[in-house]
């Protein structure tokens, strides 16, 4: 499980959840329960809503031993003037924008939980409000350490629940970077078209080794000029239509 | 002869009050609608209403609406458009108004009965099925009441209300139970015992407001308020009123037991305000009056003796103009009646009135007037020139051939409001020396006449003209704050070519008044592209259903007579051959069936 996963499949939740905003204010309990991670990823949501024009960067960098860095990167500065004008207003399409002393208390929860979390050091969370680019960067013990620390970030969360899974794994000199593909068919009761929604976004994955690539199974993930280092892009539509997949296994020498 | 006629007139004048329900509105109501329901019955039947899809909706689920809807919210316009239908008498004014007692606060809807069957099956319709009514009988009227709406009525008026009872209502009485509480055996019987102490108060609350206008004291009802009958002289649509020491005697309700309020009451005691609105053939128009005491009327008169300076009118360009909003004031009147206003009002609050009048006082000692009021000349004008693409700079990542991330800045065309902050200023030596403290703290990059605006957080990047760009000039006595650089550069001297200026009914428009407002509707609204309408896509609908039957909105102010100040807001419709409350129709239509599709 990433933050990508968090992000990716929790906007589609946010999304989802925007559409039924009217149903679910009239179910105090449905209400209560997606008002946690409402605040978490209601500003990417708000985005989206705009016109997707936004990039997510997933960098992580694996050392021989399964340890490593991580680095998720949301970059919202092409939509920065929309996003300026949002943040001026009470509320969006009936739904409440959250302020930047609200996110920025949210984000440093979510620092001081992943903190918490065994093998889990050096979280920083990096806030640029003028550009609108969040970054969270952390250092990790082994891979699975980073996908028990990611999922506990969205345990408390039944909806976010079931776009989670483990994203990562590491073995033998062997990485796979999992994907499982989701469904996103719910979403298709919203009322805005939601390809205009992902139009635009898109989605950089970089995986960064010590040893340099022997092989690698997905075409899609292209590799360094030094073969320590393989990168994908695509726009979060294609992931949407499942023109591609994230799923990759890698032999390092 | 005359002097009888005049009698006569005088005499059927008040005897008209007296029939009238103005005299079952208590004169210490906050504020008082008075709605013309034969004027808005008779316009309604001239638009056709009837025909309209919204109206035979609301026909066929009567019931569900009329039991849905609050008061304050759909039930007014409803029974109103509906007068007919429910009995409510066309020929005479009903009253909405909204009432603070210690006890209860309410918003109630009064109207005279025209037909006393249809207002009985209206009554019926709405306390049917209802769960918890309670029912009961007054002096001379009946009621029924449930946790949010009470209804009272009799042969000659029916009175809806919706009602809340304060929380501090009873809270002395808490007190005073705490200290000789009761004993009981179990929580249980405590808890009912409070619940039966609890609701019988309610109901108590309940007749009290009930009796307050079915059975009012003659002498306490608005209809014997001379500002009321100065607001209900002239006829109109919708009659709003509002009187000011009403509702500032509502604050010596709240401190009155710790401390007077009598300076601040003062004040207020003479000032009121009422606005008539009226739906006329070409345009919706609102006429507000304020009156204010003589401790304000010549206050007010230096305040409103400002004129906009004709430099300012050469920067707005009037091609696309989307609209503006301004104000024109003599500043040191201004500032002196401010500054009285709040020295009265904070001096009485209890508590920390002394110490606020004495850090007012310092304030007042360190603060060098003749400096600022030659600095500020307190004409000032904010306006939407256009919406055009802007360039727009974001910053985003490339990689190398080893992936690694290399920060760059990148420019893109968005299409954004063109805007322009206009106010007169003098005193050269200050306005030199602010500018220059500014430049120094690099909040402003010095540019060739003109400067930069830099956001603070952006101080510490490379690039510091990142983003959407702001500029300042100063010229010809005139600040200018704008995001067209045209502006600031080619036409900072001259102004705008004559051929791009405002037209003359806005430059007589700015010349007359010293409050403005203008807003055209066809300038917003073709300039806007999906995406900006994407931002609030159900307020856009509407607005755009607005645009196809409003040509422009305009505020107009401050006209003074004496202790009356007005001002007028006016909602132009588009010309043809349709009334303005067919446009209404048209726009309530067109917004019914969106929300039905």
């Amino acid at each position: 499980m990433t933050l990508y996963i968090e992000c990716f499949g929790i906007i589609l939740a946010v999304v989802k959840f925007l559409s039924k905003s009217k149903k679910l204010k009239r179910n105090p309990r449905v209400y209560s329960t997606c008002k946690i991670f409402k605040f978490y990823l209601l500003f990417v949501a708000m985005v989206t809503m705009l016109s997707g024009c936004f990039d997510f960067v997933e960098d992580i960098k694996i050392h021989d031993n399964g340890s490593g860095e991580a680095k998720f990167k949301l970059n919202l500065s092409k939509s920065k003037t929309k996003i300026g004008g949002i943040m001026l207003m009470d509320s969006i399409r009936g739904f409440p924008v959250p302020s930047k002393e609200k996110i920025h208390e949210k984000l440093s929860e979510m620092k001081s939980m992943l903190s918490n979390q065994p093998g889990i050091s050096n979280v920083e969370i990096t806030e640029n409000w003028s550009e609108y680019i969040f970054q969270l960067k952390m250092n990790f013990d082994h891979v699975n350490k980073l996908n028990v620390a990611l999922k506990k970030a969205l345990a408390k969360e039944d909806r976010a629940k079931k776009y989670v899974y483990d994203a990562y794994s590491y073995s033998n000199s062997t990485f796979s970077r999992n994907y499982v593909a989701q469904d996103y068919s719910e979403f298709s009761e919203w009322k805005t078209d939601f390809a205009t929604v992902l139009e635009g976004a898109k989605l950089i994955l970089i995986h960064r080794f010590d040893q340099p690539v022997v092989s690698q199974d997905n075409s899609k993930y292209m590799l360094s000029k030094n073969s320590k280092s393989v990168m994908f892009r695509a726009s979060f539509l294609d992931l949407k239509e499942k023109k591609v997949t994230l799923q990759n296994t890698i032999a390092l020498k | 002869m005359k002097y009888f006629l005049s009698l006569c007139l005088l005499g059927s004048h008040i005897f008209g009050l007296a029939q009238d329900l103005s005299n079952h509105v208590p004169t210490l109501s906050k504020s008082v609608f008075v709605i013309n329901a034969a004027a808005i019955h008779e316009k309604c039947q001239e638009a056709n209403l009837e025909t309209f899809d919204f109206f035979k909706a609301f026909r066929e689920n009567t019931d569900k609406y009329l039991r849905g809807s609050g008061v304050d919210n759909a039930l007014v316009p409803m029974l109103v458009a509906n007068s007919d239908d429910f009995g409510i008498s066309t020929t005479d004014n009903s009253y909405l108004f909204m009432r603070d007692r210690d006890s209860i606060n309410y918003t109630a809807f009064l109207f005279k009965v025209s037909n006393e069957e249809k207002a009985n099956s209206l009554i019926k319709t709405m306390v049917r099925d209802e769960d918890g009514v309670e029912l009961g009988i007054g002096e001379g009227f009946e009621f029924a009441y449930n946790d949010n709406m009470i209804i009272g009525w009799n042969s000659r008026m029916v009175s809806f209300f919706d009602y809340r009872i304060p929380s501090y209502y009873g809270a002395w009485d808490a007190v005073e139970d705490a200290a000789t509480d009761e004993y009981y055996e179990s929580y249980e019987d405590r808890y009912e015992a409070i619940e039966k102490e609890e609701e019988e108060k309610k109901a108590r609350s309940i007749l009290t407001a009930l009796e307050e206008v079915f059975n009012p004291n003659p002498n306490h009802t608005i209809s014997g308020n001379d500002h009321f009958k100065e607001a209900v002289m002239k006829s109109s649509d919708i009659i709003f009123f509002a009187d000011g020491f009403g509702n500032m005697n509502v604050m010596n309700d709240v401190f009155g037991t710790r401390g007077t309020v009598d300076g601040m009451l003062s004040i207020f005691a003479d000032n009121y305000f009422y606005c008539h609105m009226n739906l006329n053939d070409n345009d919706i128009t609102a006429a507000y009056t304020y009156h204010v005491s003589d401790v304000f009327k010549d206050m007010m008169l230096a305040t409103n003796n400002g004129k906009f300076n004709k430099n300012l009118i050469k920067y707005i360009d009037g091609q696309d103009l989307i609209g503006y909003l301004g104000m024109a004031v003599d500043p040191e009147a201004y500032y002196e009646m401010v500054m009285d206003i709040y020295s009265k009002v904070m001096s009485s609050m209890p508590g920390y009135g002394e110490l606020v009048n004495s850090g007012m006082d310092i304030y007042n000692i360190l603060l060098d007037e003749d400096e600022v009021f030659d600095f500020i000349k307190g004409d000032a004008l904010f306006a939407v020139t256009n919406i055009k693409p802007f360039d727009v700079t974001y910053t985003t990542y490339e990689y190398d051939d080893d992936f690694n991330e290399n920060e760059i800045t990148k420019t893109k065309q968005e299409l954004l409001p063109e805007y322009v902050f206009l106010a007169s200023i003098g005193n050269e030596k200050l306005s030199g020396k602010i500018i220059e403290l500014l430049v120094k703290s690099e909040l402003l990059i010095q540019k060739e006449g003109y400067y930069l605006v830099i956001d603070p957080t952006s101080r510490y990047r490379k690039n510091k003209e990142n983003g959407m760009l702001h500029y300042v000039a100063i010229e010809n006595d005139v600040l200018i704050v704008t995001n067209d650089v045209e502006l600031v550069t080619t036409y900072r001297e001259s102004g705008l070519p004559k051929n791009r200026l405002i037209s003359k009914e806005r430059r007589t428009h700015l010349k007359k008044n010293n409050y403005v407002g203008y807003w055209n509707s066809d300038n917003t609204f073709s300039k806007m592209t999906a995406e900006m309408k994407s931002v609030g896509q159900d307020f856009f609908d509407i607005m755009e259903e607005g645009n196809a039957v409003i040509d422009h909105a305009s505020i107009n102010g401050l006209s003074s007579q004496g202790n009356l100040f007005s001002a007028d807001l006016k909602l132009k419709m588009k010309e043809g051959e349709k009334l303005a409350i067919t446009h209404l129709l048209e726009l309530a239509e067109s917004i019914y069936k969106m929300q039905v599709k």
